[in-house]
């Protein structure tokens, strides 16, 4: 799989998938949201480019969603060198607003850096929607 | 010599009983003086914080979507190192936001201030478990999970600066 880098400035759109990935009494995302699912995340983290995207419909194209945080692609970077932003070149006509975050381990794989990684996007990211939507 | 059992519980109703309130405080203590030896034990504390965990838990264990729920494994897991870290704690226990991982997985998070623990539990056994904890710039994992470790992250990472 060929990915293409995003721009530093362009900032990307994490969904918050699962109920609880933000915090029950703050609402602020937690690092659950940052832990790579073998199911869904094979490539990598999914993202979409925030302005590429509509992000209502977006959300609401899920089965389930509770909103979404903006993160600066270039903070991204400066977490750690592994750490990248890209759009597959499969995605990039197909889904031109979807792009990954590469780099992050498997939970099952190396459970310390996962978690601490995900700690490190916890902390870049700026709560953008809190919306619960459902099919 | 005197031998004898004296059980005491002690039982505040609480403000109120909803569900996200600390409704109920029991604390049962038994003294028992055997051939001129005195114990006093502690056999269950538990903090509403503790009793407001185990209701997050539950909940998710009856959400509509299979994958939207703990497997057993998570949550037979989590349940008994929960309750090991409850009489670690006892009142200090703290109140923790869970959510379900990967695989069906359970996680627990506890945070405060710069520190936070995270109990993962794996879906199956074929998936990690393990504690992380991190305050600062420290962080590290344990790959021994039970409720005596729990108790000691949570004191480590939780303190108050």
């Amino acid at each position: 799989m060929t990915v293409t880098p995003l721009l530093c400035e362009d900032i990307v759109l994490r969904a918050l998938l699962k109920r609880n990935w933000c915090h029950e009494d703050t609402k602020r995302i937690k690092a659950d949201a940052f832990i790579r699912d073998p199911k869904r995340d094979l490539d990598g983290l999914s993202v979409n480019i925030r302005s590429k995207t509509e992000a209502a419909s977006w959300l609401a194209g899920f089965s389930r969603s509770f909103g979404a945080d903006t993160l600066h692609t270039g903070s991204i970077r400066d977490i750690d060198r592994e750490l990248n932003v890209g759009q597959a070149d499969e995605d990039a006509e197909a889904y031109p607003e979807h792009a990954i975050i590469t780099g992050l381990p498997f939970s099952d794989d190396d459970p310390a850096r996962a978690e601490s990684l995900a700690s490190r996007l916890v902390e870049i990211s700026r709560t953008f929607d809190r919306t619960m939507r459902k099919k | 010599m005197a031998t004898g059992t004296l059980s005491l519980s002690l039982y505040w109703p609480g403000v109120a009983r909803r569900p996200d309130s600390p409704a109920t405080i029991t604390i049962v203590q038994r003294s028992e003086m055997h051939q001129g030896t005195s114990a006093v034990s502690s056999d269950a504390v538990t903090s509403g914080e503790y009793v407001i965990t185990l209701g997050r838990v539950e909940e998710l264990k009856s959400e509509a979507d299979e994958e939207d729920r703990p497997s057993d494994h998570a949550h037979g897991r989590v349940l008994k190192v929960l309750a090991e870290t409850a009489r670690e704690l006892g009142l200090d226990f703290p109140r923790a936001s869970v959510s379900v991982g990967p695989n069906r997985g359970l996680r627990i998070t506890w945070s405060r201030g710069y520190g936070e623990v995270r109990l993962v539990c794996g879906g199956s056994a074929a998936n990690k478990s393990y504690i992380y904890s991190e305050s600062g710039s420290q962080h590290g994992v344990e790959h021994v999970v039970d409720g005596k470790r729990l108790a000691q992250h949570l004191r480590w990472a939780l303190r108050e600066a």
